[in-house]
């Protein structure tokens, strides 16, 4: 009746923060085999001829039957020069012509767009490698479709939209804090675009967006699956009619989002909702003189402090020593390898006010980031350690971080390299970071009401 | 696998592991506890594992029976899990839980409750007597469930139901009439949520525990004398025999007609096409699971063709098996609709569901079995995963042994049997029961329109 799946201080949530698709694990046989590769053996084998693509990893798995290939281009919405969402589209209408590209259809096909890149997926049988790759790099080649399906697919990307973001309250309120935290930059684009700017795609601007956008010279190719690097490099190599680029490729990086020194703060009602929130979001250039392991590591380190249930936590003096905070969320996201987002959002307990919840809040936070007890830092970190430690199948978390590292234009790195970075992590180097997100270069808060009380 | 190198690697890795195995390794194996649980044990020694998950289910009837408040335990489950026991508040259960990389979970269906807990092995002392306070002495603290209470007021009073959910209420009200389950299902009744009691909780905890598990599995780093220990410290003295809910179950009632909920206000039109599916029995469930993939699973099946590429008519289409209780099972077809395509899409979805189930295309089955079959590979390997399987299996009625064939069984489904369950078990077209909701009725001239969930019983024979 209820759903707490957004609430990480919902208790019958299952503390145990599982490290990425640790569990998801291996089959029996495949398994064991893993267990005693060792840890440098678990990350993906970068090849070293890359054919026609920028990068190529593989990930041997002996606990499938069918190979997992995904093709990633370093574009996504915050690239595309044109009308918000085209990106969305283009990958539409490629994603029709790769899963289309053969006799057999494209049962087990997917597409994504990021904010950061385009992906295809296709999970074939192992002897079909070389006729997946091939389907692949079709997404490179002249993109081509009918005017009616181009049109009907237009539609279904309207449908798509009123899927994900109608009938949802907060919907526009997370827009709006986007803008505020972005302002009119790249960062602030949506996806998914809006409803007026669905109705102006059409295929010509798609065309010329993939031209601009989809190279396999820029394009990154992971292949997941019963394979050997060889027999990759072998189907690689048996590729003899690579798309031939037509354009400049537009560039990968993207401009920062502009500097905001004052808070945006807004209270509003929203229609639709039952419960008050608080919305508090901040961005955040990257750290100095910490590598990005080591960043990743001491964000882990402070999302654990914050919901730990000791004193020096966030959410023991909100939810626990005093009912102020009934639920509290919140993440820290990497911006591309610019920044970092942190969000946070919560409800107050009866006869709190927003005010008071965002004033207790703010107020346990900074005290949290100022000065995070040594103690509740070594305690976590143990715990977190104790995890990479207890994480049966390493193997398959550093497959999904790959994918991870690609959809978000991230960097990657090995579960091995992130323990490394957490043990070495010291105390300063954490207080170092955690100060840092005491500045933010812009931050936003929004007080929201029901409508209907 | 595919050079000498790695062949010879993968045979020492093996030989070696025989080293810190032990011939009990995923042996199932039943066990009685000292003080008299009967439970379902697979030790896992293989090397790294450390974990143990006990998995229990209690039947229950409470949300069966009339004058039963349905709210109440899912209110109590919450405040068993959040409000402490008599000793430990409840930010130090959390830490300890947090610290010994531990976890629990409570959680009730219509007919029963699944319980589960996971530790390390070297953790049991510290771990197994709090969880074992959890359980049997919560310490239902007022504040603590008026919070829990208030929470769930706002959820279900507010004015949040999407057009989906509202169909979805009005199909239950038509399934399960109006009856004690329909309640618990639809959770729309606030005052029965203002006036439940925190001694309302304490009387479903103390009624819904003196009954034995029907169900109590151990996994993971533990031989069967810990594992009993483990379960006696987790239980307590064991009450009566469990429960059978089935009686007071009546089976669905899905009638072959068209029913309209018609929302003026809202922006988007959904469709549900629902037909009766048989309890599980033997091999079944998987030739079920099979079959609504071969179905609607992935971007060339027969329903993604029919609705979206042909018509052009939704961003998704879905379809799965809707478990309303362990013995009551139906068939769902759903998605969000272009209001001006409804008719269309709901004739495309009988038409492609009829030719699927009369003449499917089987070709694409042994690539899903396969799929499956490393599916269930994979995640048996993990402790808990491995619990949960073993405990649906007996909860099931099957041989908890089945645990070692699940993932072969995909692999043995042949097309006669996967054509003869279509036929004789899944519903034929003209049984099926199709709700629309959305701004326009007239999309389904033929319907039963109604405005409100609760009017549902009208358009029912």
């Amino acid at each position: 009746m209820t759903d707490g799946a957004a609430d990480r201080s919902t208790p019958n949530v299952t503390r145990r923060r599982i490290i990425a698709g640790g569990l998801m694990a291996a089959g029996a046989t495949a398994g064991l085999t893993h267990l005693w590769l060792g840890s440098n053996s678990d990350a993906p084998v970068a090849l070293r001829e890359t054919g026609g693509f920028k990068a190529v990893y593989v990930i041997a798995r002996d606990d499938q039957t069918n190979v997992d290939a995904a093709l990633f281009y370093p574009y996504g919405e915050r690239h595309n020069p044109m009308a918000e969402g085209l990106a969305h589209y283009l990958e539409h209408l490629v994603w029709n012509n790769v899963r289309t590209a053969g006799s057999d259809g494209g049962r087990h096909s997917n597409a994504l767009t990021s904010p950061n890149a385009t992906g295809y997926m296709l999970s074939r049988a192992r002897d079909d490698l070389p006729q997946t790759l091939r389907r692949l790099i079709a997404s490179a080649s002249p993109l081509q479709s009918s005017p009616d399906y181009a049109r009907q697919e237009r539609d279904i990307v309207r449908h798509e939209y009123d899927y994900r973001a109608l009938e949802k309250p907060m919907w526009s309120v997370w827009e709006d804090t986007d803008q505020a935290i972005f302002g009119d930059s790249a960062y602030a684009r949506r996806t998914l675009g809006t409803p007026a700017t669905i109705t102006t795609f059409d295929l010509a601007q798609a065309q010329a967006l993939h031209d601009q956008t989809h190279q396999l010279a820029q394009a990154t190719l992971i292949i997941k699956g019963p394979v050997t690097p060889a027999d990759v490099t072998r189907a690689i190599d048996a590729i003899d009619d690579w798309p031939i680029p037509r354009a400049a490729p537009l560039p990968v990086s993207v401009p920062q989002w502009a500097e905001r020194t004052e808070l945006n703060l807004a209270r509003s009602t929203v229609d639709g909702i039952s419960t008050p929130q608080l919305i508090l979001r901040q961005t955040h250039l990257g750290v100095p003189n910490l590598t990005w392991p080591q960043m990743i590591s001491a964000r882990d380190i402070l999302l654990g402090m914050m919901f730990s249930t000791q004193a020096g936590s966030l959410v023991r003096p909100l939810r626990y020593d005093a009912f102020t905070a009934r639920t509290i969320d919140a993440g820290l996201h990497t911006l591309s390898r610019n920044g970092l987002a942190f969000w946070l959002t919560a409800t107050p307990d009866q006869g709190i006010t927003l005010d008071t919840l965002y004033a207790e809040t703010s107020q346990h936070l900074t005290t949290l980031l100022t000065a995070p007890g040594a103690r509740l830092f070594d305690e976590i970190k143990d715990r977190l350690l104790a995890r990479y430690d207890s994480d049966l199948n390493p193997a398959d978390t550093n497959a999904h971080a790959l994918f991870d590292a690609y959809v978000q234009n991230a960097h990657f790195a090995t579960s091995a390299e992130l323990r490394a970075a957490t043990h070495a992590l010291s105390y300063a180097e954490f207080n170092t970071f955690t100060r840092h997100l005491t500045a933010p270069r812009s931050a936003a808060v929004r007080l929201i009401s029901p409508t209907k009380l | 696998m595919y050079s000498p190198f790695r062949a010879a690697f993968v045979c020492i890795a093996l030989f070696s592991l025989t080293a810190c195995k032990d011939d009990t390794n995923r042996v199932i194996s039943q066990h009685t506890s000292t003080l008299g649980y009967e439970f379902t044990l697979m030790p896992i020694t293989e090397s790294r594992v450390t974990d143990v998950t006990i998995a229990a289910a209690w039947s229950s009837d409470w949300m069966l029976q009339t004058g039963r408040n349905e709210w109440v335990p899912g209110l109590g489950v919450d405040v068993m899990l959040t409000g402490g026991t008599t000793d430990l508040p409840p930010a130090d259960i959390a830490n300890l839980l947090e610290e010994k990389n531990s976890w629990g979970n409570i959680y009730v269906t219509s007919d029963y409750i699944y319980g589960e807990v996971e530790f390390p092995n070297n953790y049991a002392d510290d771990v197994l007597p709090v969880l074992a306070d959890l359980f049997q002495r919560p310490a239902f603290d007022q504040a603590w469930f008026d919070r829990i209470q208030s929470q769930r007021m706002e959820a279900a009073s507010g004015d949040e139901k999407t057009v989906g959910a509202l169909m979805w209420d009005a199909s239950r009200v038509a399934l399960l009439g109006n009856t004690p389950q329909l309640a618990f299902q639809n959770g729309t009744d606030t005052d029965a949520l203002r006036s439940a009691t925190l001694d309302d909780v304490k009387t479903w905890h103390s009624a819904s525990f003196a009954y034995r598990p029907a169900a109590i599995v151990v996994t993971g780093a533990i031989d069967a004398q810990a594992a009993g220990d483990a379960i006696d410290q987790l239980f307590a003295a064991p009450g009566a025999a469990p429960l059978d809910p089935k009686p007071l179950l009546s089976p669905l009632d899905i009638q072959a007609t068209t029913i309209f909920l018609h929302l003026p206000e809202v922006e988007k039109s959904t469709i549900g096409v629902i037909g009766l599916l048989p309890p599980i029995t033997d091999n079944s469930a998987g030739v079920d699971m099979l079959a609504i993939n071969l179905f609607g699973g992935g971007a060339d099946s027969p329903l993604f063709t029919a609705i979206r590429t042909d018509l052009g008519a939704t961003y998704r289409m879905g379809v799965e098996i809707a478990p309303y209780s362990r013995s009551q099972r139906a068939l769902v077809i759903s998605g969000e609709i272009e209001t001006d395509k409804m008719a269309d899409a709901r004739d495309a979805i009988i038409t492609s569901y009829t030719a699927f189930r009369t003449a499917p295309d089987l070709r694409p089955m042994p690539d899903f079995a396969a799929r499956f079959a490393d599916s269930v590979r994979q995640d048996n390997v993990s402790v808990s995963s491995s619990a949960f399987t073993i405990r649906e299996l007996m909860l099931q009625g099957r041989d908890p042994q089945d645990y070692h064939v699940l993932a072969s069984d995909f692999e043995a489904i042949t097309e006669v049997q996967m054509q003869a369950r279509l036929t004789n078990a899944f519903p034929a077209s003209n049984t099926l029961m199709v709700f629309g909701a959305g701004p326009d009725a007239s999309v389904f001239p033929e319907a039963c329109v109604i405005t409100h969930p609760s009017q549902t019983t009208q358009c029912l024979d």
